[in-house]
């Protein structure tokens, strides 16, 4: 292979000049010391969360659905909204893994792991829901196509329900291994360093004896490859498949052919919110400001602002079409949402999704930390209102005006949602503990990216250049014009 | 670089033929006009949308590499710059096609059953607002693209990087209004033919095709370009790239079409089969279900996804073409089913307005190619494009 040539537009990776041992000493820190008060503090308020959620678990299950404030209108309500919002979330990971490899971004080598692991996280939060949504969690097992002794009782393939099952336990079982073979080296790093026994032991079993020659590095990089280009369809398929959960149905709302490409922008709109959101806060605690730079947190606002405006077209889209169809029921079903008892949460939707993401236009506002934070917890409102808006009013009001009801959620439901957060962060807060959270292979491979002597002018494309030794008079009158 | 193989030059003969088969294209359609006329209008239709297609695909081509700032597109540049060059011909041929509204559209006089739902309609479907949205949509596409082309020779002059960074914004700016314009486009040129029927995805649908056939027209140019000895910069692993996105292209047309049918399919609501439902009578059915997700999606999936394929111009020749035809298959079993719903016919309009108008695009191709270097000399990210090697 001929080397690498860079423009001199690109900017550094790595920041700060660090050397190759510096970058795993840094990235190992956190494993390594014993756990500050800070993480303590989050540990403990994560736990009692998932403790709260936990408790209103038991007490639903014990009791029955009737805990929640579904009525015979609103059968679909709160938990389902959860469900979508925790896949959803659960995109980021997998897309900056394989899809943005794939497109062969190299930004993506400093947030992929703690992205990946935020994946699958979420996709064990949101699993949760469809399995209390049961009522009797312990027949779960029935979602499976295996030969039974239930007589005529089987799975319905027909139903989006069941391709859910499928769709997500693939997703899942993908995104692990991914992440999985994508830790083996800094396992190994990680058991290299280490100095106590067991932890050496631990890490060794871990890393699967990984000797870091060139021939087991050859087989990891086409191993990643190809699960690259397998994860790519998936993070596609599950949201499509979320999607027609609603869409196979007929219900005006929810029925509609928009559906699977909206629900898969959104659902990478919402994951890398929260990845951003995470991360702002990752990279001040453990200090990797020089591996998650400005202009990390910069891309990954572009990707927000693109897919916020999918998001927004969608959102267009559907209500243009709602009334070029003519249908009335399809036309009333989003003025309602507009104007009806749940326009709070239509305009919390749209403010959240489309309004405030347009923010990002503004290079300073894409590279101001504390204005991405804000519009990333933003982001992850409104998406969390665009599912609840989906889900609920749609139903509220059904062709039979005398059946037309309110949802309000019940302490329960909103304990359970308390509670998925409290299993996200905790099993997050594990992760920061356990597993060395940035690729450290991955990072070193491109350490030197875009690190070489810089044009003065390339730095702040907003400030005019230096007149510059016979440049023409009209390019330097073209330069002033776009000043 | 070899400078002599830098200037393209087309020889003596191929514009006198292709305006020799321009002009046999518009009397073909002033034929057709005569004999059928709704037919000879769906012809150009389906031409002249076809084409704006491939030349709007350049442009997004173009926008979306900029904004990822991606270096190894720098080398073949020059070609979806030239492509978007025929997008004043295009506007041309969609206001003729606005004198043809009354013969192609059931909105202009709505009647049957039906008629009270399309009246509904006539707020945005009247043949007043929908000339005037044309000049609209034609506004944006042709000043900005042709912004990105001006930015991209002015710097081979001065290598000023302003030229770069103002290439950025245009196409960020080209992107918002291509995402809203493609999609009332497709509304009012296509969704519109069958006046009742609607579908939220029909955008993006027409997106999917857009873009998988732009991204083979440019394999088609760059190859024979490559073939008569220019764009030697161009190397087997542009190739690739350009092939990874025909593959991936490819897939996603199948997913917005699979998406679009599934759904109605699966729902069953009579105002939304209505559009299958004509597209499954006869022969339409297997153009509609066989052979159109298999020269867009199946053949070019299965051709393109071993590695050596994506290099070897040769096939990816052969699959760029399948997918060009495809692209008009596409287009032909969505416009014409209504118009011939017994069954498809092709017959000498479709084939002479095709050729005439390929023939004008190709010509006008030619010609903007002459205009400058082949290689954008001066860019920023050139050095990046002449070491691609993946």
């Amino acid at each position: 292979m001929s080397h690498q040539v860079y423009s001199k537009l690109r900017e550094p990776l790595v920041t700060g000049d660090v050397s190759l041992h510096q970058i795993t000493e840094q990235a190992c820190a956190p494993l390594e010391r014993r756990a500050g008060l800070t993480w303590w503090m989050a540990f403990a308020l994560a736990l009692t969360a998932l403790g709260v959620g936990a408790a209103a678990v038991t007490y639903e299950i014990a009791t029955g659905i009737g805990t929640w404030g579904l009525n015979k209108t609103v059968g679909w309500a709160f938990d389902i909204t959860n469900f979508v919002f925790w896949v959803g979330i659960g995109h980021a990971g997998t897309l900056i893994s394989a899809v943005l490899f794939l497109l062969r971004q190299k930004w993506r080598t400093s947030i992929n792991r703690s992205a990946e692991a935020m994946t699958i996280f979420a996709v064990i939060c949101a699993a949760v829901f469809p399995l209390i949504h049961m009522g009797r969690p312990w027949l779960a097992f029935w979602t499976a196509p295996y030969p039974n002794f239930r007589g005529p009782l089987w799975v319905n393939f027909r139903s989006p329900l069941l391709w859910d099952v499928f769709a997500i336990s693939t997703y899942f079982t993908i995104s692990l291994v991914f992440w999985y073979i994508g830790l083996i080296p800094d396992l190994a790093s990680a058991r290299d360093r280490a100095k106590s026994k067991i932890r050496k032991f631990i890490y060794s079993i871990m890393s699967f004896g990984w000797n870091g020659s060139s021939r087991v590095w050859s087989r990891y990089e086409t191993a990643y490859l190809l699960f690259a280009g397998l994860a790519t369809p998936l993070v596609v398929s599950v949201h499509t498949i979320v999607s027609m959960d609603f869409a196979t149905s007929v219900i005006p709302g929810w029925h509609t052919t928009i559906f699977p490409p909206y629900f898969v922008v959104g659902a990478v709109f919402s994951g890398f919110a929260m990845v951003m959101t995470l991360l702002i806060i990752m990279r001040k605690v453990v200090n990797f400001q020089n591996f998650i730079t400005v202009n990390h947190l910069e891309n990954m606002a572009k990707v927000i602002l693109v897919t916020g405006s999918i998001v927004g077209l969608a959102y267009s889209t559907e209500f243009f079409i709602a009334w070029y169809s003519g249908n009335e029921y399809e036309g009333f079903t989003f003025v309602n949402r507009a104007t009806g008892p749940f326009a709070w949460a239509y305009w919390i939707m749209v403010s959240c999704n489309v309004i405030t993401p347009q923010l990002l236009w503004f290079k300073k506002i894409r590279r101001s930390v504390p204005m991405l934070f804000i519009l990333s917890i933003f982001v992850n409102i409104g998406m969390w209102f665009e599912r609840f808006v989906i889900v609920v009013t749609s139903l509220h009001r059904d062709y039979l005006p005398s059946s037309w009801a309110y949802y309000t959620p019940t302490l329960i439901e909103i304990a359970t949602l308390v509670g998925s957060f409290g299993l996200f962060f905790t099993l997050f807060l594990l992760f920061c503990r356990a597993l060395p959270m940035l690729a450290l292979g991955e990072i070193k491979s491109v350490s030197k990216f875009g690190r070489k002597p810089r044009h003065p002018e390339l730095d702040d494309h907003s400030k005019p250049a230096a007149k510059q030794p016979g440049k023409s008079t009209r390019a330097h009158q073209r330069e002033t014009a776009h000043v | 670089m070899n400078q002599t193989k830098l200037q393209f030059r087309t020889g003596p003969a191929a514009p006198k033929v292709l305006g020799v088969l321009a002009a046999i294209g518009l009397a073909t359609f002033a034929a057709g006009l005569i004999q059928d006329a709704p037919r000879a209008w769906s012809s150009w239709l389906l031409a002249a949308f076809y084409f704006v297609t491939l030349a709007l695909s350049a442009c997004f081509f173009l926008a979306f590499n900029y904004l990822a700032k991606s270096g190894w597109f720098v080398a073949l540049r020059r070609v979806p710059e030239a492509m978007t060059a025929w997008l004043p011909v295009a506007f041309v041929s969609m206001l003729v096609l606005a004198l043809g509204t009354g013969q192609l559209y059931e909105w202009v006089q709505p009647h049957g059953e039906h008629a009270h739902v399309i009246a509904h309609k006539s707020p945005f479907l009247n043949q007043w607002f929908f000339a005037a949205r044309i000049p609209i949509y034609f506004a944006a596409w042709i000043f900005l693209s042709r912004k990105l082309a001006a930015n991209s020779r002015a710097q081979d002059a001065d290598g000023d990087l302003r030229h770069t960074v103002s290439s950025w914004k245009t196409s960020a700016a080209f992107m918002v209004l291509f995402a809203l314009t493609l999609s009332l486009a497709s509304f009012d040129w296509l969704m519109s033919l069958d006046a009742t029927w609607f579908s939220t995805i029909f955008g993006i649908y027409q997106f999917a095709g857009l873009f998988e056939a732009g991204i083979a027209t440019i394999l088609v140019v760059v190859i024979l370009l490559r073939r008569r000895g220019y764009l030697a910069e161009v190397n087997d692993s542009h190739l690739h790239s350009l092939g990874q996105w025909l593959i991936a292209t490819s897939v996603f047309w199948a997913y917005i079409w699979f998406s679009q049918f599934m759904l109605i399919w699966y729902s069953n609501i009579p105002e939304e089969t209505s559009y299958y439902l004509i597209r499954s009578q006869g022969e339409w059915w297997t153009v509609s279900f066989i052979v159109n997700p298999a020269v867009n999606f199946v053949l070019p999936f299965i051709l393109l996804l071993p590695r050596a394929a994506k290099r070897s111009p040769r096939m990816l020749l052969r699959v760029s073409l399948i997918v060009l035809v495809g692209h008009w298959i596409d287009l032909w079993a969505g416009i014409m089913p209504r118009l011939m719903p017994q069954g498809p016919t092709f017959g000498y309009v479709e084939a002479g307005v095709t050729l005439g108008f390929g023939a004008a695009f190709a010509l006008v191709i030619l010609k903007k190619l002459e205009r400058a270097p082949l290689v954008p000399l001066k860019d920023p990210y050139l050095e990046e494009s002449l070491h691609h090697n993946i």
